[in-house]
């Protein structure tokens, strides 16, 4: 049987040089149950694609940071928590987001960050 | 794939000795971990550590655990809650002394390196006190004359956890109030409940300070609550740090 539906697309450049993915994602998953239901991070783990999630995807820190380079009307609009910690993201951008809050509605081009650690520095 | 391995080039991977058990309460207990001789771990008061747990269906499952101690402390103390039918606090209750914990970190901006020079207030619910009780103790170490409040929310007293902690600091520094907040009745859950209404009542509609600092921590929705409300009456953003488990 020819399958004619069209299955959004996640593609990933990595900053690091490592080669880029594309994967295709449907409604019902994979879903690793990890971040938002149906969120960049959610999907990609469901993918065995690796994402750093800290926090377990809880919105608490920013190891998921990821910028998105295309597709960012096809993501759930960032809410006032997702906002207030992407502000200690380091290589904050306009189009950055936390992958574990953005939900996936369509294709999109997404850029892993090198650095995705946030560490609060000590005075110590 | 292990936890050693999961992201090469990425955070870290420390491994830590459980030294002991504190059970708080059933269902709430801390596990004291140590590093290896020699090893430290740099940490800002308030912030968590990362668990890469052998548990779940394509393991590791990665679950944020609170600092409940400080970084001058010789152990790391996590303080964990037991979530129903949760596999990753679950697997940390079956811990005895001499097991083997694996995280990285430490992560989080829900933390307080420095205290500023303004009325400091804490609100935590239940274990939600954990990551705010070495930043309490960060403040009062660091000097200042700011006062200091701790509004504790508990559904019941021997949900207090830290209770003897906080009346020893409040004995010794009179600028620290430790105050206990508990419920009144369970159909308040999900409502406004007593000490949501207290720091409304208090840090809204008493004054019109809007100097106070907030660092409030707690399960569900109370937190993003409280966030709102506060911003909302005219505190500024940075002045209200909230961390939702």
């Amino acid at each position: 049987m020819v399958r004619t539906e069209i299955l959004p697309k996640i593609r990933i450049i990595y900053e690091s040089g490592e080669p880029e993915r594309t994967i295709e994602f449907e409604g019902s998953g994979p879903f690793h149950h990890d971040g938002e239901p149906g969120s960049i991070l959610d999907i990609l783990l469901g993918h065995g694609v690796h994402l750093e999630h800290a926090c377990g995807g809880k919105c608490a820190c920013t190891t998921c940071h990821v910028i998105v380079r295309e597709g960012e009307e096809n993501l759930s609009p960032s809410t006032e928590k997702e906002e207030d910690e992407l502000d200690n993201a380091p290589g904050l951008t306009m189009h950055s987001r936390l992958g574990c809050q953005a939900i996936v509605k369509g294709d999109i081009t997404i850029v892993i960050p090198k650095y995705t650690i946030n560490q609060v520095s000590g005075s110590h | 794939m292990s936890a050693s391995d999961r992201s090469p080039g990425g955070p870290r991977v420390h491994r830590a000795t459980v030294t002991r058990i504190h059970e708080h309460l059933p269902g709430t207990r801390s596990l004291f971990l140590r590093l290896p001789a020699g090893e430290r771990l740099a940490f800002t008061p308030g912030q968590f550590v990362s668990c890469a747990l052998p548990v779940g269906d394509d393991p590791p499952l990665v679950r944020a655990y609170s600092l409940a101690s400080s970084p001058e402390d010789d152990e790391l103390e996590l303080c964990v809650d037991r979530v129903a039918a949760g596999p990753g606090s679950g697997h940390l209750f079956t811990l005895a002394p001499g097991a083997e914990v694996e995280f990285t970190g430490p992560f989080g901006s829900f933390a307080l390196a420095e205290p500023p020079p303004a009325p400091l207030v804490f609100v935590g619910e239940g274990a939600g006190v954990a990551p705010l009780r070495p930043m309490v103790r960060r403040a009062l170490e660091r000097g200042g004359s700011q006062p200091i409040t701790i509004l504790h929310g508990a559904r019941y007293e021997q949900e207090l956890i830290y209770r003897d902690d906080f009346e020893a600091w409040a004995a010794r520094h009179p600028r620290l109030t430790w105050e206990p907040v508990l419920r009144t009745t369970e159909a308040e859950v999900g409502s406004i409940d007593a000490l949501e209404g207290l720091v409304l009542e208090r840090f809204v509609r008493a004054d019109a300070d809007r100097s106070r600092r907030f660092w409030i921590c707690a399960v569900g929705a109370l937190p993003g609550r409280l966030r709102d409300a506060l911003r909302a009456a005219g505190y500024e953003r940075k002045a209200v740090r909230v961390e939702q488990w």
